[in-house]
């Protein structure tokens, strides 16, 4: 937790206020829930981003515990607007972070929109999506000196190697 | 001659015994007023007396306000107007992306980059729409996404197979 003075005004409190009113908000998260399960990667503000991250989460855990429970069934039933996706999300998302413990989702922040809001924006994605990955790994550049003298290197044991394999 | 001298000391003397007798009884004084007048109760004269009591109101004089001395010169002015609390602030946070060289903020995705992989999720999720139907159809499998002249391994059997008529884009790696 940030110690900062809007952690000081708010005395604690972390929710956000969006929309009209808590009831608001939280049928506002349950659309973007059930974009989410639906596209497995969508784009927001950041804030509703960062909202919609802990309820994913949450019903990612709640869909683990199997279709068979009550709990489970209520909650899906209750976040998931299309109904079509409650098989999805016990059949699909909840197999595939059987190993994982926690980090279900990814957000990544997006430059402002283009509109005349220029509002801040991100894209939140559950992990293992069929998509393209937002962030390829960082590859050092080839061309420098260093990584060139390795390069070298490599290519010259390949083919001892080959030779002996050869001889 | 002594006798009217006498007559008129008598006279005197009994006219004061007289004027003393009224004064003593109080005969003389009478309960009318000398003089009366028919007029308005509010004589002019009571407005003077209000104002003068009250005193001067709070707006009367200027000379209470706030007012600058002297004027301010050029080397003061420059200094408060080119102080670095008003100077647009330079950011230090603007790198270029390593993939495409674009400019980007260190915090944020790379625009170019990632409105490339938006129009390409765009084009899979219109292959998705078309495979499923109607809307509402999702189904209770997994997806993945195949090129041209590729073909699912063995872990990919229970999967929908999403094809796209095109290479691989080198950023979409198979890992």
């Amino acid at each position: 937790m940030r110690l900062n003075i809007q952690m000081l005004i708010s005395h604690g409190r972390v929710a956000r206020k969006m929309g009209l009113g808590p009831e608001s908000r939280i049928n506002m998260l349950r659309n973007i829930l059930t974009g989410l399960v639906r596209h497995e990667r969508i784009e927001t503000t950041r804030g509703r981003a960062d909202e919609v991250r802990f309820y994913a989460e949450k019903l990612i855990d709640y869909a683990k515990k199997g279709d068979t429970d009550e709990k489970a069934m209520k909650m899906a039933n209750f976040w998931l607007t299309e109904k079509d996706l409650i098989p999805k999300l016990f059949k699909v998302l909840a197999p595939r972070f059987e190993t994982q413990p926690k980090a279900y989702t990814r957000m990544a922040r997006i430059p402002n929109r283009e509109n005349l809001d220029k509002a801040a924006m991100a894209v939140l994605e559950y992990k293992g999506n069929p998509f393209p990955p937002l962030q390829t790994a960082k590859r050092d550049n080839e061309l420098t000196l260093i990584n060139q003298l390795l390069k070298g290197y490599r290519e010259e044991r390949a083919q001892q190697a080959a030779a002996k394999v050869e001889a | 001659m002594n006798l009217s001298g006498l007559v008129g000391v008598l006279r005197r003397s009994l006219l004061q015994l007289e004027c003393r007798i009224i004064q003593a009884t109080g005969l003389d004084r009478q309960l009318a007023p000398a003089l009366a007048v028919h007029g308005p109760s509010i004589l002019p004269q009571t407005h003077n007396e209000q104002e003068a009591t009250t005193g001067p109101s709070f707006l009367d004089n200027v000379f209470w306000m706030a007012a600058p001395k002297k004027r301010r010169t050029i080397e003061i002015n420059r200094t408060r107007r080119r102080d670095p609390s008003f100077m647009l602030k330079v950011k230090t946070n603007i790198e270029p992306c390593v993939e495409c060289g674009h400019l980007k903020q260190k915090h944020i995705l790379c625009g170019f980059c990632y409105e490339k992989i938006r129009k390409e999720t765009a084009l899979i999720r219109g292959q998705i729409k078309a495979m499923e139907g109607r809307p509402l159809n999702t189904p209770a499998q997994e997806t993945l996404v195949l090129y041209d002249s590729e073909s699912p391994g063995e872990s990919d059997k229970d999967k929908r197979i999403v094809e796209r008529n095109r290479k691989r884009p080198s950023w979409f790696s198979i890992y």
